[in-house]
């Protein structure tokens, strides 16, 4: 092997975006003419072409035009590539050219970008398409952004205007969590601080364009994060077996201790494979595609991700993502999609459109029911298994996802795990001091639901001491016979035996064992509220679905009770008490036959519901479950002791 | 990671990997020349010395002499099952193309047999982004239809290392591991890698006296040696600093007519 002494010689990639007109072309023309990087011939048929047009000026973007002629036979619908070099290093431009099509050729084209520069017009100042392409960018994860102010020519070369256009277009890029790195004023037609900073704006003491372009940098792997090592395959070559991947980030060495996730299985480092075999290789860091043996045969496959036992991704079955639609099939709740990231395949369904931003007028809608075309939303998905999340905040690499429909990428996203409790199966949680405040509550308490609405209640205390009866009272299975309940504004003494199907009608209940009617399969048991109210099941079994899956059960809608794990009966009799839509949710020890596991995923469906605005009472002694419960919800709890209700302090 | 080549090839790498866990079976066009022998070379890097798939040479018994030659010592020394698909004739071809185009039809149509008779669902090709405009609005994972035409107006997104994998039944899947290496960046690794190339691309004396080498090599009627004086892989990348004329200026049918490229390509050339 010959030593190569070139450190650095990759091509840069740089995306230039803008509102339509406001210069583009013209720019991409000049920046070609002024790095000297136009085919031989070009410029003087530049100067033939505009004496045809009867033009004395030069029309910059007519080199783009012909140039992109010669190269793509007039076919300017896709991404183009157009390549030129400063003395610092050679550049790619990726020009997507304003179409319809813009969205997906843009992110395409722009998702590998190094940089982007976004081209603003002086006279006219940030447009729809100037935010539209620069919210894009952020999406992107573009971090690296130069502005330029073009037609400072036709200004006068003002310094007020590039500073208020400056302001303007900064003050837009701040609010959507980006930042210019650099805003230039250039003329493009007279090549005022393209390469050479002319005569024209002496007050500009600041880089020109081609100084901005040499003064970004290239990514750097994140080699300083957690390791994130997500499977690609595993080969197996005669006794040996390799797992082979890209290190995403962080670094991994022979003898590091790898948890595989969502398995839990751990190993050690045997190896790093390499060919031709260089034993000398003993780490492999971000950015590297490796191979490595491991000490014991655990099961692995690919899209379990490997990192250290510290800093492991999150485990969830849910999970939030700000996402941009690409096709033409709008995305809706309860559609099931494919999803990728890293090596991670998951099959998903919408749970909720949280939110839909329109990118021409970054106008929002909470209430929109589907995602169009080249739009962009806070989707909440749903997955049947159990996955390694990172979010994007977190690991950029491993943190952003494409969904799938049919065949093709329909969109993309950033994971946000946000408000989400990682469902890691860890040891037990530590028990620590409880502490209560008998002073706050007195038996007068009244549990006055309504004034109470979206709360999320935890009951605690011994066992006999009154939850499950507490619980009974709300729904009006026992009357009080002291003190009073008040039940949605109106004392449950008056409510009478004759408003008792209204109250349950309004409350959702889950009872510990989940009295389901062994002889009719899930789907029936669960729509039983609806058939018991005169309703047919079959009118509603879209929404019947939506709701199994939501709670995990869409492939046991067949299924008989005696043939579900304690879990799945769980979660079926949760779906059960939220089928009439309550407003109200009363769960008596949901978890009382589970383990951690198993509770933490009815937690997250609880802790969601509450999230829909339902008040939910959820009646349990697990104080581990509280305690994970108050790290995501603002959640108050209550103990009952001495026949009082009394508020648990905030260091339950 | 130590420099910009390590980056290029581990991104192929990748590509690689994920084509040999998605697509089953998987081939590769080899067409014996220094892209493709660089792919290959990447190929028994991603699975430690081993080429688990049949590499294909598209043969339309014009390739010259020094490319038999070649492809017979490294399918020995690499332990490579080649199989060589023999082209229709030329006569066969769409007689409205001019004549270059349509010899160079007669690989697609070799590319079509090879296809039907071994049903790959996926196909390694290594064609760079910076060879000719059209390539360069190739993606990484390109769908073909059954009769292998490309929808270049119309292509699925592509980003964040994520590719299309899935396809109706009898359509498969071009994939293209090197798109992003550039002429240079495959001489500099060849001269790093130590991987061994055919001697037409270095200069040697043709039958008029004059100093020439190949820049590409295709069939001896449709490619023809740029003047140069490079004999050597470090002379080959200073000799490309400086040049201002494409790599496919030895290739013919390319400039027939403006268009010939692009029906090519359009109709399912490499």
């Amino acid at each position: 092997m010959t030593e190569i002494t070139e450190v650095n010689h990759n091509q840069f990639r740089v995306v230039i975006v803008g509102h339509v007109d406001h210069g583009k072309s013209t720019l991409i023309g000049r920046l070609l003419y002024d790095t000297k990087s136009l085919p031989d011939g070009k410029y003087e048929e530049l100067v033939q072409i505009c004496k045809s047009r009867g033009t004395d000026a030069l029309e910059w973007s007519f080199v783009l035009d012909a140039f992109q002629a010669e190269r793509d036979q007039a076919i300017t619908i896709d991404t183009t590539q157009i390549w030129f070099s400063t003395q610092e290093r050679d550049y790619v431009i990726i020009d997507a050219p304003g179409h319809r099509e813009f969205l997906k050729n843009m992110v395409s084209g722009a998702a590998a970008a190094d940089a982007a520069i976004l081209v603003v017009d002086a006279t006219e100042g940030v447009r729809e398409q100037t935010k539209r392409h620069a919210y894009l960018l952020s999406l992107l994860g573009l971090r690296q952004v130069g502005v330029v102010i073009n037609k400072m020519d036709m200004v006068g070369h003002s310094s007020e205007t590039y500073a208020k256009v400056s302001k303007e277009v900064d003050d837009y890029l701040q609010s959507i969590g980006l930042s210019a790195n650099y805003i230039v004023p250039i003329s493009a037609r007279e090549g005022d601080m393209i390469s050479s900073r002319g005569d024209a704006m002496p007050w500009y003491k600041g880089k020109t364009l081609v100084d901005v372009l040499d003064a970004f940098e290239y990514d750097s792997p994140p080699l300083s994060r957690a390791l994130r090592f997500p499977i690609q395959d595993v080969y197996r070559f005669g006794e040996e077996r390799i797992l082979v991947g890209r290190v995403e980030s962080g670094s991994l060495s022979k003898g590091d201790k790898i948890l595989f996730s969502p398995t839990n299985e751990e190993a050690v480092i045997t190896n790093i494979k390499t060919w031709p075999t260089d034993s000398s290789k003993v780490t492999a860091g971000a950015g590297e595609v490796t191979g490595i043996t491991l000490d014991e045969r655990i099961f692995v496959e690919r899209g379990h991700i490997g990192s250290h036992t510290t800093n492991p991704p999150m485990l969830s079955n849910v999970f939030r993502a700000n996402i941009f639609w690409l096709a033409a099939k709008p995305l809706k709740v309860g559609n099931t999609y494919k999803v990728r990231y890293a090596t991670v395949e998951a099959t998903v369904t919408v749970q909720s459109i949280d939110l839909v931003i329109d990118t021409d007028d970054l106008g929002q809608n909470e209430k929109a029911g589907e995602v169009g075309k080249n739009a962009v939303a806070e989707v909440t998905f749903r997955s049947q298994d159990m996955l390694p999340i990172d979010p994007y905040t977190d690991n950029q690499k491993t943190g952003r996802l494409v969904i799938y429909e049919d065949y093709d990428i329909a969109g993309g996203g950033a994971i946000n795990m946000e408000g989400y409790p990682d469902q890691r199966l860890t040891s037990q949680p530590k028990s620590e001091n409880i502490y209560m405040v008998d002073t706050l509550v007195s038996d007068e308490t009244r549990i006055e639901l309504k004034g109470h609405a979206g709360g999320i209640f935890w009951f605690t205390g011994l066992s006999g001491a009154g939850k499950s009866t507490l619980l009974k009272l709300c729904y009006m299975e026992l009357l009080a016979t002291k003190g009073t309940v008040t039940l949605f504004g109106r004392p449950a003494r008056d409510i009478g035996r004759d408003g008792v199907a209204m109250v349950r009608r309004r409350v959702g209940i889950v009872h510990q064992d989940c009295q389901f009617l062994d002889h009719l399969p899930l789907l029936e048991n669960v729509a039983l509220p609806l058939t018991v109210s005169g309703q047919s099941t079959e009118a509603h079994m879209e929404e019947m679905r939506e709701l199994l899956g939501w709670v995990g059960l869409a492939s046991k809608l067949r299924a008989l009770p005696p043939e579900l794990s304690g879990g799945e009966r769980q979660r079926a009799a949760l779906a059960r008490a939220v089928v009439m839509s309550p407003d109200v949710i009363l769960a008596d020890e949901p978890t009382g036959n589970l383990d951690w596991e198993m509770s933490l995923r009815l937690l997250t469906l609880l802790v969601e519901l509450n999230r829909m605005g339902k008040a939910i009472l959820v009646a349990t002694h697990d104080l581990n479950l509280i305690r994970q419960a108050k790290s995501q919800v603002a959640a108050r709890v209550l103990r009952i002791k001495d026949r009082r209700l009394q508020l648990a302090g905030a260091d339950l | 990671m130590h420099n910009y080549l390590d980056e290029l090839e581990a991104k192929s790498i990748y590509i690689i990997r994920e084509a040999y866990n998605k697509l089953n079976p998987l081939g590769m066009m080899w067409s014996i020349g220094k892209d493709s022998t660089a792919l290959l070379w990447m190929v028994r890097k991603a699975f430690y010395g081993r080429v688990p798939f049949p590499v294909a040479l598209l043969d339309t018994e014009q390739e010259m002499d020094e490319v038999y030659a070649f492809r017979d010592r490294l399918i020995k020394e690499w332990d490579l099952d080649c199989i060589n698909q023999m082209c229709p004739p030329e006569e066969d071809m769409d007689q409205t193309l001019p004549p270059n185009t349509r010899a160079a039809m007669r690989k697609t149509e070799g590319l079509k047999l090879l296809l039907q008779e071994h049903k790959f669902k996926g196909i390694f090709g290594g064609i760079r982004r910076d060879e000719q405009g059209l390539r360069a609005k190739e993606r990484v994972f390109s769908p073909r239809s059954i009769d292998g035409s490309w929808d270049f107006k119309d292509q699925p997104p592509e980003f964040w290392d994520q590719y299309k994998t899935e396809f109706p039944e009898g359509a498969h899947l071009r994939v293209h591991p090197i798109l992003h290496w550039t002429e240079k960046d495959i001489w500099r690794y060849h001269q790093r890698e130590g991987i061994p190339f055919c001697d037409l691309y270095l200069a040697h004396e043709n039958d008029k006296g004059e100093m020439v080498r190949y820049r590409s090599l295709g069939e001896k009627n449709l490619t023809f040696p740029v003047p140069s004086k490079a004999s050597s892989i470090e002379e080959i990348i200073q000799e490309l600093e400086t040049t201002n004329t494409s790599e496919r200026e030895g290739r013919s049918m390319d400039k027939e007519t403006e268009d010939s490229f692009e029906k090519l390509r359009a109709r399912g050339y490499m």
